[in-house]
Protein backbone atom coordinates (compact mmCIF):
# COMPACT_ATOMS: atom_id res chain seq x y z
CA UNK A 1 0.00 0.00 0.00
CA UNK A 2 1.52 3.65 -0.79
CA UNK A 3 1.28 5.83 2.30
CA UNK A 4 1.25 9.60 1.64
CA UNK A 5 4.99 10.96 2.55
CA UNK A 6 6.36 14.14 2.70
CA UNK A 7 8.17 15.94 -0.63
CA UNK A 8 11.47 15.08 -0.13
CA UNK A 9 13.26 11.84 -0.62
CA UNK A 10 12.76 8.83 1.41
CA UNK A 11 15.62 8.15 4.28
CA UNK A 12 18.11 4.74 4.24
CA UNK A 13 18.30 2.79 7.87
CA UNK A 14 15.86 5.87 9.06
CA UNK A 15 18.56 8.45 9.95
CA UNK A 16 20.00 8.76 6.34
CA UNK A 17 18.97 11.47 3.94
CA UNK A 18 20.63 14.11 1.85
CA UNK A 19 18.62 16.74 4.05
CA UNK A 20 20.73 16.24 7.34
CA UNK A 21 23.49 18.58 7.58
CA UNK A 22 26.91 16.33 8.72
CA UNK A 23 26.66 18.73 11.75
CA UNK A 24 23.30 16.99 12.68
CA UNK A 25 24.75 13.63 12.95
CA UNK A 26 27.68 14.72 14.80
CA UNK A 27 26.17 16.56 17.68
CA UNK A 28 23.90 13.92 18.08
CA UNK A 29 26.02 10.87 18.18
CA UNK A 30 28.45 12.48 20.03
CA UNK A 31 26.18 13.24 22.39
CA UNK A 32 24.58 10.07 22.54
CA UNK A 33 27.59 8.14 22.51
CA UNK A 34 28.99 10.22 25.34
CA UNK A 35 25.99 9.52 27.59
CA UNK A 36 26.06 6.02 26.60
CA UNK A 37 29.27 5.28 27.56
CA UNK A 38 29.95 7.33 30.49
CA UNK A 39 26.89 6.04 31.67
CA UNK A 40 27.54 2.53 31.03
CA UNK A 41 31.01 2.78 32.39
CA UNK A 42 29.47 4.08 35.98
CA UNK A 43 27.10 1.72 35.56
CA UNK A 44 29.41 -1.53 35.67
CA UNK A 45 31.73 -0.26 38.12
CA UNK A 46 28.53 -0.01 40.55
CA UNK A 47 25.38 -2.04 39.10
CA UNK A 48 23.90 -2.46 42.49
CA UNK A 49 24.03 1.33 43.21
CA UNK A 50 20.66 3.19 42.28
CA UNK A 51 21.92 6.04 41.09
CA UNK A 52 24.26 4.05 38.81
CA UNK A 53 21.20 2.62 36.99
CA UNK A 54 19.26 6.06 37.46
CA UNK A 55 22.04 7.37 35.80
CA UNK A 56 21.91 4.44 32.77
CA UNK A 57 17.81 5.10 32.18
CA UNK A 58 18.59 8.72 32.11
CA UNK A 59 20.90 8.17 29.30
CA UNK A 60 19.24 5.52 27.35
CA UNK A 61 15.79 7.98 27.60
CA UNK A 62 18.66 11.08 26.08
CA UNK A 63 19.86 8.94 23.45
CA UNK A 64 16.83 7.78 22.39
CA UNK A 65 15.59 11.42 22.27
CA UNK A 66 18.60 12.48 20.17
CA UNK A 67 18.24 9.68 17.99
CA UNK A 68 14.26 10.53 17.44
CA UNK A 69 15.73 13.79 16.00
CA UNK A 70 17.83 12.55 13.71
CA UNK A 71 15.09 10.65 12.21
CA UNK A 72 12.80 13.62 12.61
CA UNK A 73 15.53 15.45 9.78
CA UNK A 74 15.86 12.38 7.61
CA UNK A 75 12.41 10.65 7.21
CA UNK A 76 9.88 11.98 4.97
CA UNK A 77 7.16 9.14 6.63
CA UNK A 78 4.56 11.48 8.19
CA UNK A 79 3.79 8.22 10.44
CA UNK A 80 6.92 7.97 11.99
CA UNK A 81 7.54 11.73 12.21
CA UNK A 82 4.29 11.59 14.17
CA UNK A 83 5.20 8.51 16.65
CA UNK A 84 9.26 10.30 17.05
CA UNK A 85 7.52 13.38 17.92
CA UNK A 86 5.43 11.84 20.68
CA UNK A 87 7.73 10.09 21.34
CA UNK A 88 10.42 13.43 22.14
CA UNK A 89 7.87 15.22 23.70
CA UNK A 90 7.14 12.03 26.49
CA UNK A 91 11.05 11.81 26.67
CA UNK A 92 11.71 15.27 27.96
CA UNK A 93 10.08 15.20 31.17
CA UNK A 94 10.69 12.00 31.68
CA UNK A 95 14.49 12.91 31.33
CA UNK A 96 14.13 15.60 34.26
CA UNK A 97 12.33 13.98 36.50
CA UNK A 98 15.10 11.10 36.34
CA UNK A 99 17.47 13.86 36.74
CA UNK A 100 15.20 15.08 40.00
CA UNK A 101 15.42 11.73 41.10
CA UNK A 102 18.90 11.33 40.91
CA UNK A 103 19.88 14.48 42.63
CA UNK A 104 17.53 13.81 45.63
CA UNK A 105 19.30 10.39 46.07
CA UNK A 106 22.63 12.28 45.57
CA UNK A 107 22.11 14.92 47.90
CA UNK A 108 19.87 12.98 50.77
CA UNK A 109 21.13 9.87 50.28
CA UNK A 110 17.17 8.37 49.96
CA UNK A 111 14.74 7.87 48.01
CA UNK A 112 11.88 10.69 47.91
CA UNK A 113 9.00 10.61 50.00
CA UNK A 114 5.55 9.30 49.02
CA UNK A 115 4.28 12.45 48.79
CA UNK A 116 6.78 13.56 46.25
CA UNK A 117 6.89 10.31 44.13
CA UNK A 118 2.99 10.75 44.02
CA UNK A 119 3.36 14.72 42.89
CA UNK A 120 5.45 13.06 40.18
CA UNK A 121 3.69 10.52 38.74
CA UNK A 122 0.16 13.11 39.03
CA UNK A 123 1.80 15.48 37.01
CA UNK A 124 3.00 12.79 34.55
CA UNK A 125 -0.02 11.19 34.08
CA UNK A 126 -1.90 13.36 31.70
CA UNK A 127 0.83 13.37 29.62
CA UNK A 128 1.26 10.06 29.23
CA UNK A 129 -2.41 8.89 29.34
CA UNK A 130 -3.06 11.87 26.62
CA UNK A 131 0.02 10.88 24.81
CA UNK A 132 -1.52 9.26 21.70
CA UNK A 133 -4.77 11.81 21.20
CA UNK A 134 -4.94 15.12 19.21
CA UNK A 135 -4.42 16.86 22.26
CA UNK A 136 -0.64 16.01 21.79
CA UNK A 137 -0.55 15.88 18.43
CA UNK A 138 -2.96 17.21 15.67
CA UNK A 139 -1.56 16.63 12.46
CA UNK A 140 1.20 16.42 10.01
CA UNK A 141 2.15 18.85 7.42
CA UNK A 142 3.95 17.54 4.72
CA UNK A 143 6.28 20.16 3.20
CA UNK A 144 8.77 20.29 5.62
CA UNK A 145 7.01 16.58 7.53
CA UNK A 146 6.37 18.33 10.51
CA UNK A 147 3.74 17.73 13.40
CA UNK A 148 1.15 20.38 14.79
CA UNK A 149 1.49 20.19 18.38
CA UNK A 150 -1.93 19.91 20.60
CA UNK A 151 -2.62 21.74 23.69
CA UNK A 152 -1.07 19.30 26.11
CA UNK A 153 2.65 19.70 23.84
CA UNK A 154 2.68 23.70 23.45
CA UNK A 155 1.72 24.43 27.04
CA UNK A 156 1.77 20.86 29.23
CA UNK A 157 5.46 20.09 28.36
CA UNK A 158 6.75 23.60 29.62
CA UNK A 159 4.50 23.15 33.29
CA UNK A 160 6.09 19.88 33.49
CA UNK A 161 9.47 20.45 32.92
CA UNK A 162 9.07 23.86 35.21
CA UNK A 163 7.71 21.33 37.86
CA UNK A 164 10.61 19.11 37.67
CA UNK A 165 13.57 22.66 37.60
CA UNK A 166 11.16 23.13 40.75
CA UNK A 167 11.56 20.34 42.40
CA UNK A 168 15.38 20.16 41.89
CA UNK A 169 16.07 23.36 43.00
CA UNK A 170 13.62 22.95 45.91
CA UNK A 171 15.94 19.74 46.66
CA UNK A 172 19.45 21.70 46.41
CA UNK A 173 17.78 24.85 48.48
CA UNK A 174 16.98 22.33 51.39
CA UNK A 175 19.27 19.78 50.94
CA UNK A 176 22.44 21.14 50.58
CA UNK A 177 22.98 24.03 53.76
CA UNK A 178 22.58 20.43 55.37
CA UNK A 179 25.88 18.46 54.10
CA UNK A 180 28.09 21.43 55.43
CA UNK A 181 29.73 18.15 57.28
CA UNK A 182 29.99 16.16 54.56
CA UNK A 183 32.49 17.63 52.00
CA UNK A 184 32.23 14.87 49.42
CA UNK A 185 28.53 14.50 49.48
CA UNK A 186 28.56 18.72 49.29
CA UNK A 187 30.46 18.74 46.40
CA UNK A 188 28.76 15.74 44.33
CA UNK A 189 25.62 17.56 44.61
CA UNK A 190 27.37 20.88 43.43
CA UNK A 191 28.88 19.40 40.23
CA UNK A 192 25.47 17.53 39.41
CA UNK A 193 23.62 21.22 39.72
CA UNK A 194 26.54 22.07 37.77
CA UNK A 195 26.53 19.61 35.20
CA UNK A 196 22.45 20.00 34.34
CA UNK A 197 22.62 23.68 34.44
CA UNK A 198 25.60 23.79 31.86
CA UNK A 199 23.32 21.22 29.84
CA UNK A 200 20.30 23.45 30.19
CA UNK A 201 21.86 26.62 29.21
CA UNK A 202 24.01 25.35 26.53
CA UNK A 203 20.46 23.51 24.95
CA UNK A 204 18.33 26.46 25.98
CA UNK A 205 20.40 29.31 24.48
CA UNK A 206 21.38 27.10 21.10
CA UNK A 207 17.88 27.23 20.70
CA UNK A 208 17.14 30.94 21.53
CA UNK A 209 19.76 31.56 18.92
CA UNK A 210 18.02 29.58 16.63
CA UNK A 211 14.93 30.84 16.78
CA UNK A 212 16.13 34.55 16.69
CA UNK A 213 18.26 33.74 13.20
CA UNK A 214 15.76 31.45 12.14
CA UNK A 215 18.87 28.79 11.66
CA UNK A 216 17.67 25.60 13.75
CA UNK A 217 21.39 24.08 12.26
CA UNK A 218 22.31 26.09 15.50
CA UNK A 219 20.10 24.66 17.81
CA UNK A 220 22.04 21.35 17.48
CA UNK A 221 25.48 22.58 18.71
CA UNK A 222 22.90 22.73 22.43
CA UNK A 223 23.59 18.62 22.56
CA UNK A 224 27.23 19.72 22.55
CA UNK A 225 26.31 20.41 26.58
CA UNK A 226 25.19 16.41 26.85
CA UNK A 227 29.16 14.78 27.09
CA UNK A 228 29.86 18.09 29.73
CA UNK A 229 26.66 17.10 31.82
CA UNK A 230 28.00 13.61 31.66
CA UNK A 231 31.33 13.75 32.93
CA UNK A 232 29.75 15.76 36.09
CA UNK A 233 26.77 13.53 36.56
CA UNK A 234 29.16 10.37 36.70
CA UNK A 235 31.89 12.44 38.68
CA UNK A 236 28.91 12.94 41.23
CA UNK A 237 27.96 9.48 41.39
CA UNK A 238 32.14 9.22 41.58
CA UNK A 239 32.16 11.08 45.03
CA UNK A 240 28.41 9.49 45.74
CA UNK A 241 30.83 5.59 46.09
CA UNK A 242 34.08 5.00 46.12
CA UNK A 243 34.77 4.77 42.43
CA UNK A 244 38.25 4.38 40.81
CA UNK A 245 37.79 7.41 38.84
CA UNK A 246 41.18 7.63 37.40
CA UNK A 247 40.53 4.37 35.90
CA UNK A 248 37.47 5.03 34.35
CA UNK A 249 38.74 8.54 33.33
CA UNK A 250 41.41 6.94 31.35
CA UNK A 251 38.97 4.43 29.59
CA UNK A 252 36.47 7.46 28.70
CA UNK A 253 39.58 9.40 27.49
CA UNK A 254 40.91 7.42 25.20
CA UNK A 255 37.73 6.21 23.69
CA UNK A 256 36.22 9.27 23.13
CA UNK A 257 39.79 10.83 21.68
CA UNK A 258 40.45 7.98 19.35
CA UNK A 259 36.05 8.60 18.22
CA UNK A 260 37.45 12.38 17.46
CA UNK A 261 40.44 11.76 16.21
CA UNK A 262 39.34 8.76 13.50
CA UNK A 263 36.63 11.26 12.51
CA UNK A 264 38.78 13.75 11.21
CA UNK A 265 40.01 10.97 8.58
CA UNK A 266 36.04 11.30 7.43
CA UNK A 267 34.85 14.51 8.48
CA UNK A 268 34.87 17.28 5.30
CA UNK A 269 37.51 19.98 5.52
CA UNK A 270 34.89 23.00 7.08
CA UNK A 271 34.22 20.59 9.90
CA UNK A 272 37.72 20.08 10.94
CA UNK A 273 38.43 23.05 12.70
CA UNK A 274 35.26 22.57 15.30
CA UNK A 275 36.43 19.06 15.62
CA UNK A 276 39.93 19.86 16.52
CA UNK A 277 38.55 22.74 19.00
CA UNK A 278 36.25 19.91 20.67
CA UNK A 279 39.04 17.67 21.11
CA UNK A 280 41.24 20.41 22.64
CA UNK A 281 38.75 21.27 24.79
CA UNK A 282 37.93 17.56 25.70
CA UNK A 283 41.23 16.35 26.14
CA UNK A 284 41.95 20.01 28.51
CA UNK A 285 39.11 18.95 30.77
CA UNK A 286 39.26 15.24 31.11
CA UNK A 287 43.64 15.98 31.52
CA UNK A 288 42.75 18.86 34.45
CA UNK A 289 40.37 16.21 36.09
CA UNK A 290 42.70 13.21 35.68
CA UNK A 291 45.80 15.14 36.70
CA UNK A 292 43.82 16.24 40.02
CA UNK A 293 42.79 12.94 40.96
CA UNK A 294 46.39 11.84 40.39
CA UNK A 295 47.98 14.40 42.73
CA UNK A 296 44.69 13.79 45.15
CA UNK A 297 45.79 10.28 45.07
CA UNK A 298 49.61 10.62 45.56
CA UNK A 299 48.99 13.09 48.60
CA UNK A 300 46.25 10.10 50.11
CA UNK A 301 49.08 7.75 49.60
CA UNK A 302 51.85 9.64 51.21
CA UNK A 303 49.82 10.74 54.21
CA UNK A 304 48.80 7.33 54.82
CA UNK A 305 53.03 5.87 54.84
CA UNK A 306 53.33 8.90 57.37
CA UNK A 307 50.29 7.78 59.26
CA UNK A 308 51.78 4.20 59.22
CA UNK A 309 54.70 5.02 60.67
CA UNK A 310 53.13 6.60 63.45
CA UNK A 311 50.79 3.65 63.99
CA UNK A 312 53.90 1.43 64.12
CA UNK A 313 55.47 3.35 66.77
CA UNK A 314 52.32 4.00 68.63
CA UNK A 315 51.56 0.10 68.80
CA UNK A 316 55.51 -0.30 70.20
CA UNK A 317 54.93 2.10 72.57
CA UNK A 318 51.23 0.52 73.22
CA UNK A 319 53.02 -2.82 73.98
CA UNK A 320 55.64 -1.44 76.31
CA UNK A 321 53.25 0.08 78.10
CA UNK A 322 50.54 -2.76 78.73
CA UNK A 323 53.64 -5.09 79.61
CA UNK A 324 54.67 -2.81 82.40
CA UNK A 325 50.59 -1.93 83.67
CA UNK A 326 50.57 -5.99 83.57
CA UNK A 327 53.66 -5.63 85.96
CA UNK A 328 52.50 -2.96 87.87
CA UNK A 329 49.37 -4.73 88.62
CA UNK A 330 51.24 -7.85 89.74
CA UNK A 331 53.54 -6.64 92.01
CA UNK A 332 51.27 -4.22 93.48
CA UNK A 333 48.87 -6.88 93.80
CA UNK A 334 51.30 -9.36 95.52
CA UNK A 335 51.89 -6.54 98.20
CA UNK A 336 48.52 -6.12 98.31
CA UNK A 337 47.70 -9.88 98.76
CA UNK A 338 49.88 -10.53 101.87
CA UNK A 339 48.49 -7.76 104.18
CA UNK A 340 45.48 -9.09 103.09
CA UNK A 341 45.82 -13.01 103.89
CA UNK A 342 47.26 -10.91 107.60
CA UNK A 343 43.99 -9.35 108.45
CA UNK A 344 41.86 -12.56 107.53
CA UNK A 345 43.78 -14.23 109.88
CA UNK A 346 43.72 -11.76 112.59
CA UNK A 347 39.77 -11.70 112.25
CA UNK A 348 39.35 -14.78 112.50
CA UNK A 349 41.76 -15.98 115.03
CA UNK A 350 40.14 -13.20 117.12
CA UNK A 351 36.38 -14.08 116.41
CA UNK A 352 37.54 -17.76 117.17
CA UNK A 353 38.52 -16.65 120.50
CA UNK A 354 42.49 -17.00 120.27
CA UNK A 355 43.11 -13.87 122.20
CA UNK A 356 40.31 -14.43 124.34
CA UNK A 357 36.13 -13.51 124.23
CA UNK A 358 35.19 -10.60 122.76
CA UNK A 359 32.48 -8.23 123.78
CA UNK A 360 28.92 -8.79 121.67
CA UNK A 361 29.08 -5.73 120.42
CA UNK A 362 32.40 -5.96 118.38
CA UNK A 363 31.43 -9.57 116.66
CA UNK A 364 29.41 -7.78 113.65
CA UNK A 365 32.06 -5.13 112.99
CA UNK A 366 34.05 -8.08 113.40
CA UNK A 367 32.24 -10.38 110.76
CA UNK A 368 32.04 -7.30 108.86
CA UNK A 369 36.18 -7.14 108.30
CA UNK A 370 36.37 -10.60 107.23
CA UNK A 371 33.76 -10.66 104.75
CA UNK A 372 35.39 -7.61 103.14
CA UNK A 373 38.73 -9.29 103.69
CA UNK A 374 37.43 -12.25 101.80
CA UNK A 375 36.02 -10.26 98.71
CA UNK A 376 39.25 -8.80 98.75
CA UNK A 377 41.42 -11.37 98.54
CA UNK A 378 38.98 -12.93 95.78
CA UNK A 379 39.00 -9.76 93.54
CA UNK A 380 43.10 -9.35 93.99
CA UNK A 381 43.01 -13.31 92.97
CA UNK A 382 41.37 -12.00 89.77
CA UNK A 383 43.45 -8.73 88.98
CA UNK A 384 46.49 -11.30 89.75
CA UNK A 385 45.14 -13.86 87.10
CA UNK A 386 44.75 -11.45 84.78
CA UNK A 387 48.06 -10.18 84.93
CA UNK A 388 49.20 -13.49 84.67
CA UNK A 389 47.11 -14.28 81.65
CA UNK A 390 48.13 -11.35 79.58
CA UNK A 391 51.65 -11.92 80.58
CA UNK A 392 51.80 -15.32 79.44
CA UNK A 393 52.77 -16.20 83.33
CA UNK A 394 49.67 -18.45 83.79
CA UNK A 395 51.14 -22.00 85.02
CA UNK A 396 49.05 -24.74 83.81
CA UNK A 397 49.76 -28.22 85.78
CA UNK A 398 47.71 -30.86 83.45
CA UNK A 399 46.75 -34.01 84.73
CA UNK A 400 44.21 -37.20 84.50
CA UNK A 401 41.20 -36.67 86.85
CA UNK A 402 37.39 -37.39 86.63
CA UNK A 403 35.32 -34.17 86.59
CA UNK A 404 32.42 -35.61 87.00
CA UNK A 405 33.64 -36.28 90.75
CA UNK A 406 34.77 -32.99 90.56
CA UNK A 407 31.80 -31.30 89.94
CA UNK A 408 29.60 -32.72 92.10
CA UNK A 409 31.48 -32.22 94.89
CA UNK A 410 31.77 -28.76 94.33
CA UNK A 411 27.61 -28.86 94.20
CA UNK A 412 27.80 -30.54 97.29
CA UNK A 413 29.93 -27.72 98.82
CA UNK A 414 28.00 -25.02 97.20
CA UNK A 415 24.34 -26.42 97.89
CA UNK A 416 24.31 -24.88 101.24
CA UNK A 417 24.33 -21.28 99.74
CA UNK A 418 21.41 -21.99 97.14
CA UNK A 419 19.28 -23.28 99.58
CA UNK A 420 20.16 -20.03 101.90
CA UNK A 421 19.37 -18.42 98.27
CA UNK A 422 15.97 -20.04 98.25
CA UNK A 423 17.09 -22.03 95.21
CA UNK A 424 17.15 -25.42 94.45
CA UNK A 425 20.35 -27.03 93.24
CA UNK A 426 20.50 -30.41 91.35
CA UNK A 427 23.25 -32.77 89.78
CA UNK A 428 22.85 -34.54 86.99
CA UNK A 429 24.90 -37.25 84.43
CA UNK A 430 24.35 -38.37 81.11
CA UNK A 431 28.08 -40.19 80.42
CA UNK A 432 29.07 -42.48 78.42
CA UNK A 433 32.80 -42.49 79.62
CA UNK A 434 34.00 -42.14 82.73
CA UNK A 435 34.30 -38.58 82.41
CA UNK A 436 38.43 -38.57 83.03
CA UNK A 437 39.73 -34.86 81.40
CA UNK A 438 43.09 -33.82 80.70
CA UNK A 439 43.28 -30.43 82.49
CA UNK A 440 44.15 -28.52 85.38
CA UNK A 441 42.47 -29.91 88.43
CA UNK A 442 42.36 -26.44 90.80
CA UNK A 443 41.93 -24.34 87.44
CA UNK A 444 39.29 -26.15 86.58
CA UNK A 445 37.54 -26.30 90.06
CA UNK A 446 37.92 -22.44 90.29
CA UNK A 447 35.99 -22.36 86.88
CA UNK A 448 33.20 -24.40 87.76
CA UNK A 449 32.95 -22.38 91.31
CA UNK A 450 32.68 -19.48 89.50
CA UNK A 451 29.73 -20.65 86.78
CA UNK A 452 27.89 -22.20 89.63
CA UNK A 453 27.68 -19.02 91.66
CA UNK A 454 27.65 -16.71 89.13
CA UNK A 455 24.20 -18.80 88.28
CA UNK A 456 23.22 -18.33 92.19
CA UNK A 457 23.98 -15.08 92.54
CA UNK A 458 21.48 -13.78 89.43
CA UNK A 459 18.48 -16.29 90.05
CA UNK A 460 16.02 -15.29 92.31
CA UNK A 461 14.29 -18.03 92.26
CA UNK A 462 13.36 -21.76 90.79
CA UNK A 463 16.60 -24.13 90.61
CA UNK A 464 20.41 -24.45 89.42
CA UNK A 465 21.01 -27.73 87.53
CA UNK A 466 24.17 -29.17 86.81
CA UNK A 467 24.67 -31.03 84.51
CA UNK A 468 27.60 -33.50 83.09
CA UNK A 469 27.82 -34.92 79.55
CA UNK A 470 30.14 -36.25 77.09
CA UNK A 471 30.83 -36.26 73.50
CA UNK A 472 32.72 -39.58 72.48
CA UNK A 473 33.26 -38.66 69.01
CA UNK A 474 34.52 -35.26 69.47
CA UNK A 475 36.08 -36.44 72.75
CA UNK A 476 35.19 -34.00 75.14
CA UNK A 477 32.96 -33.89 78.35
CA UNK A 478 30.34 -30.43 78.88
CA UNK A 479 29.61 -29.28 82.11
CA UNK A 480 25.93 -26.87 81.64
CA UNK A 481 25.17 -24.96 84.50
CA UNK A 482 21.65 -23.97 83.54
CA UNK A 483 19.70 -21.71 85.68
CA UNK A 484 16.14 -20.21 85.66
CA UNK A 485 17.37 -16.36 86.13
CA UNK A 486 17.75 -13.30 84.54
CA UNK A 487 19.11 -13.92 81.50
CA UNK A 488 20.91 -11.95 78.98
CA UNK A 489 20.26 -10.68 75.64
CA UNK A 490 22.75 -11.29 72.27
CA UNK A 491 24.44 -8.37 73.03
CA UNK A 492 25.60 -9.10 76.49
CA UNK A 493 26.14 -12.72 75.66
CA UNK A 494 29.02 -10.94 72.55
CA UNK A 495 30.83 -9.22 75.57
CA UNK A 496 30.38 -11.65 78.78
CA UNK A 497 33.94 -12.39 78.13
CA UNK A 498 35.67 -9.83 77.43
CA UNK A 499 37.38 -7.89 80.51
CA UNK A 500 35.44 -5.64 83.20
CA UNK A 501 32.32 -6.73 81.29
CA UNK A 502 29.71 -7.06 83.29
CA UNK A 503 25.87 -8.24 81.84
CA UNK A 504 23.46 -5.35 82.06
CA UNK A 505 21.37 -5.01 85.09
CA UNK A 506 24.05 -6.89 86.71
CA UNK A 507 25.15 -4.20 89.23
CA UNK A 508 21.21 -4.44 90.38
CA UNK A 509 21.69 -8.04 91.63
CA UNK A 510 25.47 -8.05 92.42
CA UNK A 511 27.36 -5.16 93.37
CA UNK A 512 30.53 -6.84 94.36
CA UNK A 513 31.62 -8.71 90.93
CA UNK A 514 34.81 -7.28 89.53
CA UNK A 515 34.01 -8.25 85.72
CA UNK A 516 36.93 -10.44 85.52
CA UNK A 517 35.51 -13.58 86.60
CA UNK A 518 34.31 -15.14 83.24
CA UNK A 519 37.13 -13.45 81.66
CA UNK A 520 39.67 -15.77 83.50
CA UNK A 521 37.49 -18.62 83.51
CA UNK A 522 37.43 -18.07 79.72
CA UNK A 523 41.06 -17.75 78.78
CA UNK A 524 41.88 -20.90 81.67
CA UNK A 525 39.37 -22.96 79.74
CA UNK A 526 41.26 -21.95 76.32
CA UNK A 527 44.45 -22.68 77.46
CA UNK A 528 43.72 -26.11 78.70
CA UNK A 529 41.98 -27.44 74.87
CA UNK A 530 38.18 -26.03 76.17
CA UNK A 531 35.47 -23.63 76.01
CA UNK A 532 33.48 -21.75 77.90
CA UNK A 533 30.38 -20.44 75.76
CA UNK A 534 27.02 -18.59 77.21
CA UNK A 535 23.36 -19.14 75.69
CA UNK A 536 20.47 -17.54 76.57
CA UNK A 537 16.68 -17.30 75.56
CA UNK A 538 16.92 -13.29 76.25
CA UNK A 539 16.33 -11.74 79.64
CA UNK A 540 14.59 -12.88 81.98
CA UNK A 541 14.85 -16.36 79.88
CA UNK A 542 17.36 -18.17 82.08
CA UNK A 543 20.91 -18.87 81.16
CA UNK A 544 22.88 -21.79 80.22
CA UNK A 545 27.19 -21.68 80.50
CA UNK A 546 28.79 -24.98 79.13
CA UNK A 547 32.03 -25.85 80.31
CA UNK A 548 33.97 -27.92 78.13
CA UNK A 549 37.27 -29.72 78.64
CA UNK A 550 39.07 -32.62 76.04
CA UNK A 551 38.79 -35.92 77.30
CA UNK A 552 42.17 -37.54 78.42
CA UNK A 553 43.23 -39.83 75.56
CA UNK B 1 3.71 4.37 35.86
CA UNK B 2 6.27 2.23 33.99
CA UNK B 3 3.19 0.06 32.48
CA UNK B 4 1.20 3.43 32.14
CA UNK B 5 4.56 4.51 30.12
CA UNK B 6 4.55 1.39 28.12
CA UNK B 7 1.32 1.16 27.29
CA UNK B 8 1.34 4.51 25.88
CA UNK B 9 4.14 4.38 23.55
CA UNK B 10 2.50 1.17 22.86
CA UNK B 11 -0.83 2.90 21.71
CA UNK B 12 1.08 5.40 19.87
CA UNK B 13 2.70 3.39 17.82
CA UNK B 14 -0.02 1.19 17.18
CA UNK B 15 -1.75 4.59 16.11
CA UNK B 16 0.53 6.05 14.04
CA UNK B 17 2.66 3.38 12.61
CA UNK B 18 0.03 0.72 11.74
CA UNK B 19 -2.66 2.43 11.54
CA UNK B 20 -1.65 5.78 9.89
CA UNK B 21 -4.48 7.92 11.73
CA UNK B 22 -3.85 11.58 11.66
CA UNK B 23 -4.29 14.28 9.62
CA UNK B 24 -2.16 15.92 7.09
CA UNK B 25 -2.19 19.15 5.46
CA UNK B 26 -0.15 20.78 2.63
CA UNK B 27 2.09 23.73 4.11
CA UNK B 28 0.29 26.49 2.65
CA UNK B 29 0.51 28.98 5.46
CA UNK B 30 3.12 31.27 4.59
CA UNK B 31 1.92 31.73 1.36
CA UNK B 32 -1.98 32.58 2.62
CA UNK B 33 -0.75 34.74 5.53
CA UNK B 34 1.06 36.84 2.58
CA UNK B 35 -2.44 36.69 0.47
CA UNK B 36 -3.99 37.62 4.01
CA UNK B 37 -2.06 40.54 4.53
CA UNK B 38 -2.36 42.12 0.94
CA UNK B 39 -5.83 41.17 0.75
CA UNK B 40 -5.57 43.62 3.94
CA UNK B 41 -4.18 46.43 2.74
CA UNK B 42 -6.10 46.34 -0.56
CA UNK B 43 -9.27 46.28 1.28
Amino acid sequence: MDYLSCTFEPATYLIIAEEVAPLIYYSHFVAIIAAILISSLVFLHNPKLLVSRLFLAFAFVFSTWAFLNVVLWATNDPGLVMFSWSMQILAEPVMYAIAFYLFYILVNRKLPSFRQNSLVALVLAPLVIFLPTTLTLGAVELSFCEAEEGLLAMYYTYFLNLTFILLIVYTGIRGIPSLKHNSDQRKSAIFFVFGLITFLLSFSAANLISSFTDNWLISQYGLFGMPIFAILVAYSIVQFKAFRINVAGTQILIVVLLTLVASLLVIKQEYRIAITALTLIFTTVAGLLLIRSVNKEIKQREELQILTKKLEKANVRLKTLDKQKSEFVLIASHQLRSPLTSIRGYASMLSEGSFGSIPEKAKEPLERIETSAKRMALAVEDYLNVSRIESGNMKYELADFNLKDEIERICDDVRPTALKAGLVLLFQTNLQSKAIVHADVGKTVQMAHNLINNSIKYTKRGTITVFVRDDLTKKQVFVDVIDTGMGMSQDTIDILFQKFSRADGANKVNTTGTGLGLFVAHKMAEAMGGDITAHSEGEGKGSRFTLTLPLAM
Amino acid sequence: MVLLIVTSISATYYKYIILRDYETYEYIEEESVFEDEVSENLN
